[in-house]
């Protein structure tokens, strides 16, 4: 038999083989709008959220071009404040925020406890078309004229003195947060109530510790910027007088109830990226995550401490000094489960067989951006040190190696570990490492310079700056373009593979968790029976008391046990 | 069969839910899929509780900065409304509970009632609250660019002028007596901006020095303490009625939503929609009815009963 005629063979053996998966049920655009199943809602929320990462890196392009030259010529000074105001905004609130629990949370986690969906699968479809909304309000805003703000909205600029739209964006901001409400609530009930028979909260995978650390954060942080930010808009289109100095209210008093809920938001972006690491590291050490219960742990202790750490974002606002000495102290504290979890992720690499994945790529970038971002965190926490670096490059360089270096990284490696069981296929592993190196490369060279830059006391938001330190803001914009081709690399493909692909099979990595017990893409209702749970989460082998391994994993890991894949039929 | 549903379905057994509930597909059992509605309801509230907690910090915070201000402007609140209003929240309530206790027996015909009913004393509190608003409004106290605590205190004065022999509360009068002191160096009657756009004429009715600039051409106004002291007054009146009607307006949207909720229910149960065979869109109406009644609960004094 030619091959030829073998392969036609095999292309029709697809075509009518393929099993009927989530993808493939139904194919109408309909189908998909009016969709209530959490997978497709998940590929929705990753395409728009993908745009909406889109034009805030085109923002972020733009001011690193107008930084080039020390008295940018490339922007006016109000298009350049609308400018990093738009990437803040975008970024912040529809990309850092839905990024990982909207996508790989809504894909995933109902995978991972063994349930056959959300708890409210409606609900999970307002919530994306909720943000659907924020997101287009927030555009307008934006093409409408800008907003020159900066993403914070402090009064009584925004509520009083802005000639820009801010109403509307800060709407946009309010509703966006109704869409994040929404996922935390569904999450917090499927984590509760829709665990597989035998999946205790501590045989749960440490991503679904995360989501739910996650989701209370949301619940309780969400509400409050909300009210807050809707004082702001009745404040500037009523004239009502909440904020306002002028009548002697308090602008403190909006930077408290901000940050009340701003801080707690950054442990929203970077909570869920620490969960897909865990996962991460896991599957590629081969290895149970060392010391699980204490990283099950330090992720509540992390959402407990962010709600109380806010006022170091106002030790230069006023605040009494005593109060700031305590919101330093506090500060410090949250370090300490942050370091529990880098060093538990380090500890279960050792001794583990490291498998070099694209994924494992970016976990290993998370872990050293992160690690940075982290300690640099310390410098500003501590109150005598942050005077001088509040409001300079420091801190921008400090938040971005958490929000870029944490939550995006996090956020790659979780799409590249589980896109061979979101899409069924397989990507093209060499380019995903280069980009995955791009992306590490890339980063550092934007943002290590902004440390030194803004130790020497380049301010934020300031687009004109003395000669000298121009070097350090060329390094920066190259470095961006690095960054930036990393980070378009794999939407090509990524796209590339959803045509072209090896087909994955159930368990490509050989992991261990329900997900991979399903076949790849999963069926509409992921399961063919609800599993039940014997094992460990993370059980590679089964361990004694003492740390040793005693025997093989209860996890059946053989595809066949489960669903045989097309693919294989053919070969047979 | 899992082990779980196994046991569920023999808990599902011996409890007695009195109507026929559907299983969405999601779910194992009816049990299940009842407590995940009751976790989801309660989380909402729980969203709702940190929604209406940033008001009430705020309210907390000016209050301790400005009391004599709450002190002075909360006369202006009519307590008698204030009181109607809790009285018909409170048998809202009454009924919203006994509406989900029916619910739950199956008795559709007085569910259906009682939710009217509630719903009858939601449209009350919400006439009742836009009596209130108006009355404000009419007296120059809503908080927007036409707030005009001056002309508010001189009417409030006119019509309540204290019992022979009673004290005031000093406390209670700060804005009062600058307005009175500013005025009276003038020996000028109070002009509303509104009967006269002339601001010239407006800052007249004070006791401002009017001062001839060197060209003659431009006028400075000086303005006097007594009416700088009342200035300040007034905007810290502003804060007050802002938040009030930020409180009292939230709360309002509340009872709105309430109402839509309420009346979807009831025309669910007029036409025999399947969803209401089951209790529970009862009982998670019930639990927020109950809510937006005790963030009443906490307004009605926090606003109307200050001293």
């Amino acid at each position: 038999m030619s091959t030829a005629t073998l392969k036609d063979m095999e292309k029709a053996h697809d075509k009518v083989k393929e099993p009927l998966n989530y993808l493939n049920a139904t194919n109408t655009i309909k189908s998909w709008l009016f969709t209530v199943d959490h997978k497709r809602i998940a590929i929705m929320y990753l395409v728009a959220v993908s745009v909406a990462f889109l034009l805030g890196g085109l923002a972020a392009g733009m001011i690193r071009v107008e930084l080039t030259v020390p008295k940018g010529q490339f922007l006016t000074n109000d298009a350049y404040n609308k400018v990093f105001t738009a990437h803040g905004v975008i970024m912040i609130f529809f990309f850092l925020i839905p990024a990982v629990p909207a996508v790989l949370g809504n894909f995933i986690l109902p995978l991972m406890l063994g349930a056959r969906d959300l708890a409210f699968p409606r609900l999970n479809l307002l919530s994306f078309y909720v943000y659907s909304a924020a997101l287009a309000m927030g555009l307008a805003a934006i093409i409408g004229g800008g907003v020159d703000t900066g993403w914070t909205f402090y009064t009584p600029y925004s509520s009083v003195y802005s000639n820009s739209n801010v109403a509307l964006t800060i709407m946009a901001a309010f509703v966006a947060g109704f869409s994040s409400i929404f996922t935390g609530l569904n999450f917090i009930v499927t984590i509760h109530k829709m665990r597989a028979p035998g999946m205790t909260w501590f045989k749960m995978p440490l991503f679904a510790w995360a989501m739910y650390a996650t989701s209370v954060i949301i619940m309780l942080g969400t509400p409050v910027v909300a009210i807050t930010l809707a004082l702001v808009v009745v404040e500037r289109t009523l004239g009502f007088g909440i904020f306002s100095p002028e009548i002697g209210g308090d602008p403190v008093l909006f930077q408290h109830l901000f940050w009340f809920y701003s801080h707690p938001a950054v442990y929203i972006m970077v909570l869920p990226a620490m969960g897909v690491i865990n996962e991460v590291i896991a599957a590629n050490s081969k290895k149970r995550i060392f010391g699980y219960e204490f990283v099950a742990f330090s992720t509540m202790a992390i959402a407990v401490f962010g709600f109380i750490v806010w006022g170091h974002h106002m030790f230069a606002s006023s605040q009494s000094m005593y109060l700031g000495l305590v919101f330093s102290v506090l500060s410090f504290l949250v370090a300490v489960p942050s370091a529990v979890k880098i060093f538990n992720w380090a500890t279960t690499m050792y001794k583990g067989s490291v498998e070099l994945t694209s994924h494992m790529l970016y976990a290993f970038g998370f872990l050293g951006l992160f690690t940075i971002g982290g300690l640099t965190g310390l410098y500003l926490s501590s109150l005598a040190t942050d005077i001088h670096l509040t409001a300079t490059y420091f801190v921008v360089a400090h938040f971005h190696y958490v929000m870029v270096g944490g939550t995006a990284m996090g956020f790659l490696a979780g799409l590249h570990f589980w896109w061979p069981k979101m899409t069924g296929r397989m990507y093209n592993e060499v380019l995903g490492k280069v980009s995955a190196v791009l992306v590490f490369l890339g980063f550092n060279l934007t943002f290590l310079p902004q440390f030194v830059v803004g130790y020497l006391g380049m301010p934020r938001r300031y687009h004109f700056y003395p000669p000298e330190f121009q070097l350090w803001h060329v390094m920066s914009t190259g470095g961006s373009f690095v960054l930036g081709v990393g980070f378009i690399l794999p939407v090509f493909y990524l796209l590339h593979s959803l045509k072209h692909g090896e087909k994955a099979g159930n368990n490509p990595w050989r992991a261990v968790g329900l997900e991979w017990l399903t076949t790849s893409p999963p069926d509409t209702h992921n399961f063919h029976e609800v599993p039940v749970v014997t094992w460990e989460a993370y059980e590679y082998f089964q361990e004694s008391h003492h740390g040793g391994d005693v025997g093989p994993s209860r996890f059946p890991f053989d595809d066949d046990a489960v669903h045989v894949s097309s693919e294989e039929e053919v070969h047979v | 069969m899992s082990l779980k549903s196994m046991e569920d379905a023999a808990v599902a057994g011996s409890s007695h839910h009195m109507i026929e509930q559907k299983l969405s597909v999601q779910f194992e059992d009816l049990d299940q899929q009842n407590e995940s509605y009751i976790v989801g309801m309660w989380s909402f509230l729980v969203t709702e509780v940190m929604f209406f907690g940033a008001l009430f910090l705020a309210y907390t915070l000016y209050r301790v900065m400005y009391f004599n201000t709450y002190l002075e402007a909360h006369h202006f609140l009519d307590v008698k409304l204030g009181t109607l209003n809790t009285l018909v929240l409170l048998s809202s309530s009454l009924s919203a509970a006994l509406a989900v206790y029916y619910a739950q027996h199956g008795q559709r015909i007085k569910v259906a009632l009682l939710l009217v009913f509630t719903c009858i004393c939601a449209f009350g509190f919400m006439g009742i609250k836009f009596v209130e608003y108006t009355s404000k409004i009419n007296e120059g106290l809503l908080p927007d660019q036409n707030f005009n605590y001056a002309k508010a205190l001189t009417v409030f004065h006119e019509h309540h002028k204290p019992a022979a022999g009673v004290e005031e509360n000093p406390r209670a009068n700060v804005a009062w007596e600058q307005l009175e002191i500013a005025r009276k160096a003038n020996q000028v009657t109070f002009v509303a901006p509104k009967d006269n756009p002339d601001t010239e004429a407006v800052e007249a009715g004070f006791d401002n020095r009017v001062t001839a600039a060197a060209d003659a051409t431009t006028r400075v106004v000086v303005k006097s303490a007594a009416r700088e002291r009342f200035d300040i007054e007034a905007g810290k009146a502003k804060i007050f009625f802002s938040i009030y009607f930020c409180m009292t307006g939230l709360h309002g949207i509340h009872v709105i939503i309430g109402i839509i909720c309420m009346v979807t229910l009831i025309l669910m149960y007029l036409t025999k929609h399947e969803a209401v065979d089951d209790y529970m869109p009862t009982e998670m109406v019930g639990l927020y009815w109950h809510f937006v009644d005790i963030v009443w609960i906490f307004l009605f004094p926090l606003m109307y009963l200050i001293s």
